[in-house]
């Protein structure tokens, strides 16, 4: 089963997402801050298949949380999306400089196409066929290429 | 008649001599008005004569380069502006083309400078004006970050209704949902809804008492009843935080106050709700204190109590902290409330204060409203 770790502090959006997600069965877990984010993916065997990765959040916010994660190299190869409602455009090329796969605006998705979207990464990964992927961030229901990211 | 030779020779030397000694006076005294002008300048200024010398620096160009140095040369002004910005290069490009250059935005320090270098044609020298925009950029830059997290804390509800509507559309009709699943989303697109509301009103709120277009009643209010009442709202909210409310009535008889009640309200729910959500199994309170021309309102509780680093922004719009904001603990607060409480407070003609706080001991705060004569 694909598990993702998904890294939330909002309940709302949190429950969301976990039902999106088993909803089309991938097994969800659930931290809610970088910090915890960090302290189980020490101790944990098993890396998740995939982190969802929100940046607005206490004690240690997802931008400082993926630097972490792509210094350290047992967690340095697991994607990361980063999924918030910060759509600044710095916000965004920060976090792809940081090693995110991609950044995507929760607002502006459905849950089943941020499940598409997850599935396409993991299956490139999965098949060591990574696909180039787009950033994309929507404005007014425009498609803007902010950057193309060949992993 | 023939006028003596010598009598007129003499005549026409002092005439010279007193002359010159007026002028003399005179231009000494146009010379100490314009220093005078110049250093009573609130910007900075120097200028930069055509043998490279530094003929003139005001009071305000010191302040701003920090510091109290009496003589100043190209070189020493070099060194104190460092990597901000190529001075020589500039004045130089000045008086070679010309022409004026400005710089709008100029990082010194901790600083933000616009300069602007323009060439004296007479003397072939530069005039240089320096404005401190420190204050102005950092405006800029609270109320771009508090866009910014506005439009973020507006999105989020709106997610979690569309995106669970979304999920029931997509999967309810075909029997995939479990009720505990459903019903745990209707109450989250209902606690989305209600929490979406309650924003939209703290802005408007905000929106309408910057533009100071809010009309405060002013009518006579018993504060004692008011904080019973309230308090007496916040009850169950206190019975699952399993901390008691209590209210410390003087024994004294307590002045009415002048002010909104509707508002003033607000203010202390605003207080007491914080109190409440940053306490767990302790005790909140509320005491007045009667001053001669005030009263005082104190709120105190047992809580977690406020962070160092955030006590100096704690009345600002979302708590901003330069540059903090992606650290925000939404989950507790909207970060509007203390902010609109200090306007409600300050437009009833009050003040509202942080007190004090100790980490893991609580905190206090208070506000004053005058009394009513």
């Amino acid at each position: 089963m694909i598990k993702i770790l998904l890294v939330e502090d909002d309940p709302l959006m949190a429950r969301l997402y976990e039902k999106a997600f088993r909803f089309s069965g991938y097994g969800v877990e659930i931290v809610f801050n970088g910090k915890e984010a960090l302290k189980k993916l020490s101790v944990t065997e098993q890396q998740p298949t995939l982190i969802l990765l929100d940046i607005m959040m206490p004690e240690m916010n997802g931008l400082e949380t993926l630097q972490k994660l792509k210094q350290n190299s047992k967690t340095r190869n697991v994607p990361v999306v980063v999924l918030t409602n910060l759509a600044g455009q710095e916000d965004a090329e920060k976090a792809l400089s940081l090693g995110a796969v991609i950044y995507l605006i929760k607002s502006q998705y459905e849950p089943k196409e941020i499940v598409e979207k997850v599935k396409e990464i993991v299956g490139g990964y999965a098949g060591r066929k990574i696909p180039e992927v787009k950033v994309v961030i929507k404005d007014t229901n425009t498609e803007k290429k902010i950057k193309k990211v060949g992993a | 008649m023939r006028i003596p030779k010598i009598k007129r020779k003499k005549n026409k030397h002092v005439h010279h001599r007193e002359y010159q000694k007026s002028a003399s006076h005179e231009l000494r005294e146009e010379h100490a008005r314009l220093t005078d002008s110049v250093n009573s300048l609130p910007l900075g200024f120097f200028i930069i004569d055509k043998n490279e010398k530094v003929s003139i620096i005001n009071p305000a160009m010191k302040r701003i380069l920090g510091s109290a140095r009496k003589k100043w040369t190209v070189e020493s002004l070099e060194k104190r502006l460092g990597n901000a910005f190529d001075f020589r290069k500039c004045y130089k490009e000045s008086i070679k083309k010309r022409k004026h250059i400005e710089f709008t935005s100029v990082s010194f320090g901790n600083k933000f400078l616009r300069i602007r270098v323009s060439p004296i044609a007479l003397t072939h020298g530069v005039a240089v004006v320096v404005d401190d925009i420190t204050e102005a950029k950092t405006f800029e830059r609270m109320q771009k970050e508090f866009f910014a997290i506005a439009s973020h804390e507006l999105r989020t509800p709106l997610t979690a209704i569309r995106g669970n509507a979304d999920l029931l559309r997509d999967y309810f009709f075909d029997r995939e949902i479990n009720s505990k699943d459903a019903k745990e989303m209707i109450t989250d697109m209902h606690t989305a809804s209600v929490r979406m509301i309650k924003l939209v009103n703290d802005f408007l709120d905000i929106a309408k008492l910057e533009q100071g277009k809010e009309i405060f009643k002013k009518e006579k209010v018993d504060l004692v009843p008011l904080l019973q009442e309230s308090l007496r709202v916040m009850e169950k909210i206190a019975e699952k935080k399993r901390t008691h409310l209590v209210f410390k009535k003087p024994k004294t008889h307590v002045p009415p106050v002048f002010g909104d009640r509707e508002r003033i309200e607000q203010v202390v729910i605003n207080l007491v709700g914080n109190a409440l959500k940053f306490t767990k199994k302790g005790k909140v309170s509320v005491k007045i204190k009667i001053q001669k021309d005030f009263l005082e309102v104190f709120v105190e509780d047992t809580g977690s109590g406020i962070p160092l680093r955030n006590q100096k922004t704690l009345f600002r719009k979302f708590q901003q902290t330069d540059g903090m904001s992606l650290k925000r603990d939404r989950t507790k607060s909207s970060g509007l409330g203390l902010y609109i409480s200090k306007l409600l407070v300050e437009g009833m003609g009050g003040t509202i204060a942080f007190v004090k706080s100790k980490s893991g001991a609580g905190s206090v705060f208070r506000f004053t409203l005058p009394v009513m004569r």
